[in-house]
């Protein structure tokens, strides 16, 4: 009976083989021409009705989305998303748009901005924004010493007074014997402060704070500058700028929500979200009251947290994202056309997303590293164009401090003051530098150095191969991948010869990354201390003539590179693709990374990819 | 066994004390501490810590924290900043939770049913076949299996989401690569324990009386074969919920595991602290149920009346 | 019928042989003796076994023989060797640079990319089809760094067929051009439009197991992994079981309050989530193996303290030490002497058990970023590495992930027929 049954399965599968291929035989003579007078025959497609649905992801939960609070990526991301400030970032990457405010006037004499509130503006409950909810935003930064609040203390004249003034100089001012107590003393004295002594110290505060010159002046908002900023009005599309209502803000906090869950956000961004399951997923939708909601195409973003890169691709793969990063793995895979057609994905999108990875130097208790041909010698091994051929394909090797493509004065910074700064991968001048720093030091042989570097894949590769680089001329590179904590502890104690580290900007002006290395930066890791530099990046802070002021960016890039303070390793790179029916995503280098401000959805073609 | 069982929770309360204690030990014993960020100012710095109380004394830390403890309050997350310990475990717990119970029954439904197939054909190619397939099952780690389950049934096949969403046929691939190594685990235990049973002569004389095949299975085989079992449920299933690390990052679950290993590398004290003192209950808990089920399942404990000793 | 009638005197009386007598026929067998004798016997077990000796020794000698053949270490990179496979092809890469012309359901393509097809493919308007053959990141296979390109032109009175001889002809062009293209066949299965390059297939000489990312030998490197797996693992479930052997057995004999507290705190120490202690632990230490070791010591054992308490438990009331005791044994001499060696079956067991759980824990320890330093390579760094590039290179995930899997399968049927052999109610 069973063999009966094999046997007819068999025939009946061979029938259809033979069937199906005399079917296709008929298909090969058919013409090209035919063929699309076929496909063009087919019933135009209908117009979608619905909602217009993005499915996108963060790469982690966001550690708050309290704007003034926030400093890291994914949180960034999504506060571009529901709020804005008065200004909000442009297509590319040094335009702005009108947010809050309709625009901007610039009085060079009082080095005063004016911002124009437009009348429509509303947060998402209907209510309007005022000025006042901008200067309580900034007072809250500045009163909780928020991550960020330096953008608002270093810039608008009289804020960093108002920051500085605190309960212990307070007390001082009022007590001269205070000053002479211990550290544990003065913290009693501060936590024992009477109650009209803290309404004197309020009113105090209060006094300071109408100093600040951030004021209103019927719709519009002056805000005085301390130092000259050219860049100031992308300053006011961050975070931290962003308004915050004082009685949501109250009613919020008092319960514990506030930034911290989708009931304690108030947006008055394009969106707002509705549902945030922490570690799960968003949903955000539409804002209603958005003055700008007509040229709002999408209705519903759908942001899924995930992680893991390698889930990230497999969702992409699967349809189940509308969009995705392309880690550098799989950069070959999406450059065939072949993949991006079958999965209906756009050619990648490849930018730098101004990222420099560098190597800091123990300048302060370390002989050996402090040599700068040592320094040199390290510099000159590196071999960063196969790093960036063959292990992280796609970013760009590092030949200078200030990444590729970021802008300058008039075109980017880079072309202005030379695309490369030394010569990458010249082992011979390596070992030139290596032998001249060995006879400064008195050494035959170089001690093996330790390299702290992150726990991450791409740190760790990172390491092996410049280690290996460094192994052929001789220096022996020990690799120390240690968590965040862990390394700024050894960074501090000077319990290090190097140090892999990454800057990204924090605002769209060369100064955010050459100022790092000034003696008083918190970010100085390698404590770098050069009069010579601290000279010029001042310079540079107090000049007005736009002219000169970058020239004193470029001489003080010129001066790291020459003194090897820093050894750059590479630019990083972000590869992006989208479906083919969502059209208009922004991708970035500074502030919000993507952008669906301007985005549209082909829900139609969604729908049909979908069966 | 009132008596019992009260005396039992005590254990358990004393044993949670001094897990807290040891963690909070071992917690500040750390060199460093939590506010590292690179963009963070050194005055944010300082100022978070007071924020935070890690600027006081550590045996004052150490009241206020037990104090807390106490009132059910396991403090705020210092990397999420606002928000509670509780309630970040009491989101996040119900989706390991998800995940854990599922496994359990995967693998204790074909653990036990591979178990019994191998031991009924015992020294016979099913016998075999059923101890390879049990120690495949141990011998592919979760950091192989998860990425080549989700891959093939996932991506290539798009059988399954490569991720867990709100529906139930999400939750199969990681339940399943959760589920391996305790099914492995079970088979083979179910199958020593059933050879045994089937040695004994209570099982000889059902034989001699007529009863089927399937009916000393049922009847004789399974009632006391699954005792041993039934030991293991608590520390498996505690070990399940605890261990599902490897496959929430995989299959991008939002669930407590995940929180656990990057609070720990970024040092929030407090979300260390909470979620230990939870595990240990949790594996406390388990246990003991088990424990008091056991006492109640079998007939020799019931009678004697003290159970699980 | 027969005669059974026998002679008396065909009988001699020889007497009694009171040697003979006491003589033991079968030659004694001491438990451990028995024990060997059943594990011999157990084909399975012994199978395990010489696989585990064979893995220990390829760890032992593997480093050492790619070292004396070709100078490969560990840590040595050669990127022009990259990614490379056990068997090489020198066939080039297809992709896809241009197609106004069909339309298809599904791509599919070997990992390397020299065999691509388009399955169900319909045409749809005149235009280009354009492909790149080759790829100069690739050149660790193809051995140089060419690319072509191979592009036509569709117009609408084309049908498969005359398409088909277009694109083979061009590749014939590309070929005559430039010999080292080694040629291309295009050709329409079916519905499925099916491209293969040419190229030699061949095995890979000098790096047995390919290589990974940075053109490493990953034949060195997987056996350099595995005496660091090898070395974690046996050290720590070695020193664990001391001192569990040590606790436990102390804990078991002396009893009472003693056992009561003892077993208390290790029942304490079991409930805290293993991942605190070992992440603990490693954020205070500096990354490598000693840290890693500790950590495995630390969370391991716990276990086998249990099990010996309960062996001595269970022993110490036995007669024969009852039997020392009255001899005047002390209880050193006891507990080492007479309780721990007639505990030793279950603990051999369970050491067996611990060596693969050890791996593991290593490789788990690799997978959240806290494993052995790079460039070092241990089993569960290598498959995690080959976890996150499988896709694309799959031997990279393959070669680690079948060493470990075949340890874990060796240790565990070795551990069974240990427990079969050792325990002696099971003996026949």
């Amino acid at each position: 009976m069973l063999k009966r049954f094999w046997a007819m399965s068999l025939v009946l599968v061979m029938v259809f083989a033979i069937a199906l291929t005399a079917c296709s035989k008929s298909d090969d003579n058919q013409t090209v021409g035919e063929a699309q007078q076929n496909t063009n025959n087919e019933d135009t497609k209908e117009e979608y009705q619905g909602e217009k649905v993005l499915d996108y992801y963060l790469s982690s939960e966001p550690q708050t989305l309290d704007p003034q609070q926030m400093w890291g990526q994914p949180d960034i991301m999504v506060e571009n998303m529901f709020m804005e400030g008065l200004m909000r970032f442009g297509k590319d990457d040094s335009s702005l748009e009108p947010g809050v405010a309709k625009g901007y006037t610039y009085d060079e004499a009082s080095n005063t901005y004016t911002f124009e509130l437009r009348e429509d503006a509303k947060w998402e409950d209907g209510t309007p924004i005022t000025a006042d909810d901008f200067f309580f935003a900034w007072r809250l930064a500045v009163d909780t010493a928020a991550p960020y609040s330096f953008l608002i203390t270093d810039y608008i004249e009289g804020a960093a007074d108002y920051a500085a003034y605190d309960k212990a100089s307070f007390l001082a001012e009022k007590d001269a014997a205070f000053a002479n107590l211990s550290e544990e003393e003065q913290a009693a004295r501060i936590e024992a402060m009477a109650d009209d002594e803290l309404k004197q110290y309020n009113a105090k505060k209060d006094e300071l704070w109408s100093q600040v010159k951030a004021v209103a002046e019927g719709s519009n908002i002056k805000i005085t500058l301390s130092i000259p900023a050219p860049y100031f009005p992308s300053l006011t599309a961050f975070a931290v700028y962003t308004p915050a209502r004082e009685d949501f803000y109250k009613e919020k906090s008092a319960k514990n929500k506030y930034g911290i869950e989708a009931e304690g956000l108030l947006a008055n961004g394009p969106w707002k979200v509705e549902e945030w399951v922490h570690k799960d997923y968003f949903k955000l939708v539409k804002n209603e009251n958005y003055w700008n909601k007509d040229n709002i195409n999408i209705d519903v973003i759908n942001l899924k947290i995930v992680n893991e890169v390698e889930t990230r691709t497999n969702l992409l793969k699967t349809g189940a994202l509308d969009g995705s990063a392309i880690q550098s793995k799989d950069v070959p895979d999406f450059e065939d056309m072949a993949t991006l057609e079958e999965l209906n994905l756009q050619p990648m999108i490849n930018r730098s997303d101004f990222s420099v990875f560098y190597i800091d130097f123990n300048h302060f208790d370390n002989p050996i590293i402090q040599n700068k041909n040592i320094r040199k010698a390290l510099m000159y091994a590196m071999d960063r164009t196969s790093f960036v051929e063959k292990i992280n394909i796609g970013d760009e090797p590092a030949l200078a401090f200030v990444p590729k493509v970021f802008p300058g004065l008039e075109k980017t910074f880079r072309e202005e003051n030379g695309m490369e700064l030394f010569k990458d991968n010249d082992k011979e001048k390596a070992k030139e530098y290596l032998e001249a720093g060995l006879k400064e030091l008195g050494l035959t042989e170089l001690p093996p150095l330790d390299m702290l570097i992150g726990d991450s894949d791409i740190d760790q590769k990172v390491g092996e191969k410049f280690q290996a680089d460094w192994n052929e001329i001789g220096i022996t590179v020990n690799l120390v991948p240690l968590p965040w904590g862990e390394r700024l502890t050894r960074l501090q104690k000077g319990d290090f010869a190097m140090s892999s580290s990454g800057w990204g900007p924090d605002y769209p002006d060369a100064m955010t990354f050459l100022e790092l290395f000034e003696s008083v930066n918190p970010n100085n890791n390698g404590q770098y201390n050069n009069p010579e530099y601290d000279k010029l990046i001042k310079a540079a802070k107090n000049e007005k003539d736009a002219k000169k002021r970058i020239q004193y960016l470029y001489d003080a890039e010129k001066m790291l590179m020459e003194d090897a303070v820093i050894v750059p390793q590479y630019f990083r790179n972000v590869h992006f693709t989208f479906k083919k029916y969502v059209t208009g995503v922004v991708i970035r280098g500074v502030g919000a990374t993507t952008d669906f401000y301007w985005a549209d959805i082909d829900m139609a073609a969604k729908a049909a990819e979908k069966k | 066994m009132l008596k019992y069982i009260l005396k039992r929770l005590l254990m358990a309360l004393a044993t949670l004390w001094v897990i807290s204690t040891l963690t909070f030990v071992l917690m500040h014993a750390l060199p460093n501490d939590p506010f590292t960020d690179p963009k963070l100012k050194p005055e944010v710095r300082q100022a978070l810590r007071v924020k935070y109380g890690l600027d006081k004394p550590l045996s004052e830390q150490y009241v206020i924290y037990m104090k807390n403890l106490l009132k059910g309050d396991l403090g705020t997350s210092i990397k999420y900043p606002g928000r509670s310990v509780s309630d970040i475990i009491a989101e996040s717990f119900p989706k390991s939770f998800a995940l854990g119970w599922r496994a359990l029954i995967i693998a204790v439904i074909f653990g036990m049913l591979l178990g019994i197939i191998a031991a009924l054909n015992h020294q016979k190619t099913l016998d075999y076949l059923s101890i390879f397939i049990a120690i495949i099952g141990v011998s592919i780690p979760s950091i192989i299996l998860g990425p080549i389950l989700a891959y093939f049934f996932g991506v290539k096949l798009g059988w399954f989401p490569v991720t867990v969403d709100k529906s139930e046929i999400s939750l199969f691939l990681p339940s399943l690569t959760l589920a391996m190594s305790s099914l492995a685990t079970i088979s083979r235990l179910m199958r020593t324990t059933t050879l045994e049973v089937l040695g004994q002569d209570y099982i000889s004389t059902a034989k001699a009386k007529g009863l089927s095949k399937t009916q000393i299975v049922l009847k004789h085989v399974l009632r006391n074969a699954v005792m041993p079992i039934i030991t293991i449920l608590g520390p498996l299933f505690a070990a399940l919920i605890t261990g599902s690390i490897v496959v929430e990052k995989i299959f991008a679950v939002a669930g407590l595991g995940e929180y656990f290993v990057s609070t720990i590398t970024e040092q929030d004290y407090p979300m260390i602290m909470g979620i230990t003192i939870f595990y240990a209950a949790l594996i406390i808990l388990s246990i003991l149920v088990v424990d008091i089920m056991y006492g109640f399942i079998d007939p020799r404990l019931r009678i004697s009346g003290k159970g699980g000793e | 019928m027969m005669n059974t009638d026998m002679d008396r005197n065909e009988f001699k009386h020889v007497g009694k042989n009171l040697k003979a007598s006491q003589e033991i026929k079968r030659p004694s067998l001491s438990y451990w003796k028995d024990a060997y004798r059943r594990l011999k016997n157990n084909k399975v077990a012994m199978l395990s076994f010489w696989v585990l000796v064979i893995l220990i020794i390829m760890s032992a000698i593997g480093p050492v023989i790619t070292k004396n053949l070709y100078g490969h270490t560990y840590e040595s990179q050669n990127l022009a060797e990259q990614n490379q496979t056990p068997i090489m092809t020198n066939a080039r890469s297809i992709a896809l640079l241009a197609n106004d012309v069909f339309e298809y359901d599904k791509y599919l393509s070997s990992y390397r990319k020299d065999k691509t097809t388009f399955k169900n493919v319909r045409l749809k308007s005149p235009g280009k089809i354009g492909f790149k053959i080759g790829n100069a990141a690739d050149e660790s296979w193809q051995g140089d760094k060419k690319e072509y390109q191979l592009m036509i032109e569709v117009s609408s009175s084309d049908t498969w067929s005359s398409i088909i001889e277009k694109l083979n002809n061009e590749g014939q062009r590309l070929l005559q051009e430039d010999p080292d293209f080694r040629g291309i066949k295009f050709e329409k299965k079916g519905s499925n439009l099916v491209i293969e390059t040419v190229g030699e297939k061949w095995f890979n000489k000098t790096h047995w197991f390919g290589t990974d990312e940075f053109g490493r030998d990953l034949f060195t490197r997987l056996w350099e992994g595995g005496r660091i797996s090898f070395f974690i693992a046996f050290i720590s479930v070695f020193i664990a079981s001391i001192f569990g052997i040590i606790y436990g057995g102390l804990s078991g004999y002396i009893g009472g309050k003693v056992d009561e507290i003892l077993m208390r705190i290790v029942e304490i120490l079991m409930t805290v989530p293993d991942m605190l202690y070992t992440i603990l632990l490693l954020t205070v230490m500096d990354p490598g193996i000693k840290p890693i070791s500790i950590v495995l010591i630390v969370t391991g054992w716990m276990g086998t303290a249990r099990i010996v308490r309960g062996e001595v438990m269970r022993l110490k009331h036995s007669e024969y030490v009852v039997a020392a005791k009255t001899l005047g044994a002390d209880t050193k001499k006891i507990v080492f002497e007479h309780l721990i060696p007639n505990a030793m079956g279950p603990i051999i067991v369970n050491m067996t058990m611990m060596i693969p759980k050890m791996i593991f824990a290593e490789a788990f320890l690799s997978f959240i970023g806290l494993g052995v330093p790079v460039p070092y390579a241990s089993w569960g760094s290598l498959a995690n590495q080959g976890a996150r590039i499988f896709r694309q290179f799959p031997h990279q995930l393959l070669i680690p992930a079948i060493a470990i899997s075949l340890t874990m399968f060796a240790f565990n049927l070795l551990g069974d027929g240990l427990r079969d052999a050792l325990d002696p109610r099971l003996r026949k």
